[in-house]
């Protein structure tokens, strides 16, 4: 029976048909009643959220033959998705209020981008991979440069897709190795083709199908393996480099910074968060089907890019005067931190519990502190560190709010970031093998509470402008509120989370 | 001489040497069309892979996720290049020049 | 096994057989006259007064992007038609695929009605 199969895609096909109303709406609505579509956009995500929740609780299952996957890891990466899109609508709502036309456009481009994400989470077929990924990828490049009188917006858009789409070409490629070499484009049946071939061998593995067809092609035998070893690797790194632009890991990193600085603030919150769960949710999978058949290595490939990602973003982050371009490089660290939780979760399944936690830690300080950003550019007209000189003096509440963010971002203590950190860096220690990049991770989190702290120095001591906080959106001060409870929350009353966590993944 | 059959290595050569054109293209171009240009050359090498794998490496009866696959990529090649046109021409208008070096309003 | 080539091997060198005749013959006999306005870029016979990155109309552009994809997507509608027959009717899946085909063309048709009503069309 078909139709049964699509009860498990409810949460991803509420959520287009949600974006396509919303665009239906945009076109019949006047112009006076523009925000109906947007409002709309935010409530209707309340459907996708019910749906996701129903499944969570059913069996993990596959459908469509194995090409789609639902598990508690999925679920959770969902929910996480869909507060995300939520709390970004929020803020998109009083940003927005200049542009001419194609408000509701908008709110559709990014609920289309979190169907792809969403897509992604589950996707067990490399197909489904490639397309999630494109679904994604293509609204983000439009919502980038979405500012189009802006014309640092558009070059951000164009730095974006042109390093974007090099990025998923080379990661296709690798993916077409990887289906020539496995046989199959369903990742559980490559995964059996591998197995099969005997597990020893991780990476030099040589399929023997493949061999035969190429012998046959009158290529020498000692040739054929020495290819088909080669092919493997070949095609790992491939499909990583597509993921690490995706997650902005150094060395991949580049368009990371200039997309963010000049991509609409509430875009750039999006970008920052979004983009990562499902990223991290696919090299998840990819690694709990995979590990150690095809990536026997790919534990330290990660831990030795993991390293780099973290002092990169940190090291660069320092000399920032823009505050999103800063934040994007702290993005950048946080991704390395991430990594961290990835190779552990190789083996053990704290790094996965780690990860889930520091990704919701991560959502909710990272979103607060930009929810901040946006409040003071509203009122500054600048984004620059220097426009929050003096704000303890004329906005203390929002001050303090920000240090809250800041602090948590650093992993102090009672914040959301500090339990982050505690389990992916107790996950790393538990290991004894990846001991050493929890050390790695805490001299990171120095020198983040240098950059970091310098944003509330500035804040504390440093002059106060001319102007006052006049302005204050409501749907921005309803993020920056929720933000601020899920940190201190996290932080003061981690039971709960942690609980849930682990009944449900 | 001997030639050998036209077979799945052939197929490999000639995807390989496609990518790393399309590699070198976006490398080392400065105009944003040229890149994008590479960009499609290396879809299309994909495209290549994918269907000699499905054609050679599917006994015993003819499975065609492969073909499906380069479909689905011919149609998404499709989309990017027109976004990504579009955001080009968006960059030209505003400063009369493709030549992906003049990008630096965003320090590199 | 060197035979596979073969059509490989007479369609390369024919290629280049008929080219260098055709050429050569345009060679011999053509009047051998050229003046610099024969060798500016050949624009229907006009002079081209601007580089080719001139301001176009942006509708140009519009449509040629909404046909890229349209064309495109039909690539999906072969693939369908050729398994409609044996996907349909009682026995297997009923009117599913083609209700499936309908909602895929009406997500794209609704793009075209989107830009339609956006008033990308226009001419003006």
């Amino acid at each position: 029976m078909p139709y049964s199969n699509l009860s498990v895609f409810a949460p991803e096909l509420s959520l287009c048909g949600l974006a396509i109303l919303v665009l239906v709406a945009d076109l019949i609505v006047p112009r006076a009643w523009r925000r109906l579509p947007a409002g709309l956009a935010a409530v209707g995500l309340v459907v996708p959220l019910y749906f996701v929740a129903r499944l969570w609780q059913k069996a993990p299952q596959s459908e469509f033959m194995g090409a789609y996957a639902i598990d508690g890891l999925s679920g959770a990466f969902k929910i996480l998705l869909l507060v995300t899109g939520f709390l970004v609508i929020l803020l998109s709502f009083d940003y927005l209020r200049k542009l001419q036309r194609g408000y509701g456009e908008y709110f559709a481009l990014l609920l289309f981008s979190l169907t792809g994400m969403m897509l992604l989470t589950g996707a067990a077929d490399l197909i489904v991979i490639y397309l999630a990924f494109e679904m994604i990828s293509l609204s983000c490049y439009v919502l980038t440069g979405y500012m189009k009188r802006d014309p640092r917006s558009n070059e951000a858009a164009l730095k974006y897709f042109l390093y974007g789409a090099a990025a998923s070409g080379v990661m296709l490629y690798g993916i077409s190795l990887l289906y020539g070499l496995g046989g199959s484009t369903r990742i559980i049946d490559i995964a059996a083709r591998f197995m099969a071939s005997g597990p020893a061998a991780a990476v030099a593995v040589q399929p023997a199908f493949l061999q035969s067809a190429l012998v046959q092609a009158g290529v020498p035998e000692l040739y054929v393996m020495r290819l088909a070893g080669l092919m493997m690797p070949l095609a790992v790194v491939l499909v990583t480099v597509g993921l690490g632009f995706k997650i902005a890991m150094v060395p991949f990193h580049a368009w990371a910074p200039d997309a963010y600085e000049g991509a609409p603030t509430p875009i750039t919150a999006f970008l920052s968060v979004a983009p990562k769960v499902a990223g991290f949710a696919l090299i998840l999978r990819l690694l709990l089907v995979w590990y150690p058949e095809l990536m026997g290595h790919w534990p330290a490939l990660l831990a030795s890019l993991a390293t780099i990602t973290m002092f990169g973003g940190n090291l660069w982050a320092i000399r920032q005067t823009n505050i999103k371009r800063m934040l994007a490089y702290s993005s950048i660290a946080h991704a390395g931190y991430l990594l961290i939780g990835v190779v552990v979760a190789a083996t053990n399944s704290m790094g996965l519990h780690g990860i889930i936690v520091y990704l919701v830690a991560y959502l909710f300080m990272n979103l607060g502190a930009f929810a901040i950003v946006l409040l003071v550019a509203r009122n500054m007209d600048g984004e620059e560190i220097s426009d929050f000189s003096g704000l303890y003096h004329t906005a203390p509440a929002l001050a303090a709010v920000m240090i809250i963010f800041l602090l948590s971002l650093t992993g102090i203590p009672p914040t959301a970031g500090f339990l982050g950190k505690l389990f992916i860096f107790g996950a790393a220690i538990g290991s004894g093998e990846w001991a050493w990049l929890a050390v790695v991770g805490i001299i990171n989190s120095a020198i983040s509470l240098y950059y970091y702290m310098n944003v509330a120095r500035v804040m504390y001591f440093g002059k106060p402008g001319e102007q006052v906080l006049t302005v204050c959106p409501a749907g921005v001060v309803v993020v920056a509120v929720v933000c601020l409870l899920g940190t201190l929350g996290l932080g003061l009353f981690p039971g709960l989370i942690i609980k849930l966590i682990q009944q449900c993944v | 001489m001997i030639l050998p059959p036209v077979g799945l290595l052939h197929y490999l050569i000639l995807s390989v040497c496609l990518f790393c054109f399309g590699l070198l293209a976006v490398i080392t171009r400065r105009h944003a069309i040229g890149i994008l240009l590479g960009i499609e050359l290396m879809l299309n090498s994909a495209n290549i892979n994918l269907v000699a794998f499905s054609h050679f490496l599917s006994p015993p009866h003819p499975v065609l996720d492969g073909q499906v696959f380069a479909l689905m990529v011919i149609a998404l090649a499709a989309c990017e290049a027109a976004v990504g046109l579009a955001i080009i021409l968006r960059f030209y208008r505003q400063t009369t020049v493709t030549d992906v070096a003049d990008a630096k309003l965003l320090k590199w | 096994m060197a035979l596979e080539y073969g059509p490989v091997g007479l369609f390369v060198i024919g290629g280049f057989v008929f080219a260098i005749v055709a050429l050569g013959i345009a060679y011999l006999i053509r009047p051998a006259d050229t003046y610099d306005r024969k060798l500016i870029t050949y624009e229907c016979g006009i002079v081209p007064l601007t580089p080719a990155w001139h301001r176009f109309r942006i509708s140009y552009y519009i449509i040629a992007l909404l046909f890229l994809i349209f064309e495109v997507e039909a690539a999906f509608l072969f693939p369908w038609a050729v398994v409609l027959r044996d996907l349909s009717g009682p026995q297997a899946w009923g009117l599913l695929p083609l209700a499936e085909m309908g909602i895929f063309l009406g997500i794209l048709l609704l793009g075209l009605v989107y830009a339609w009503r956006k008033g990308d069309l226009q001419w003006n």
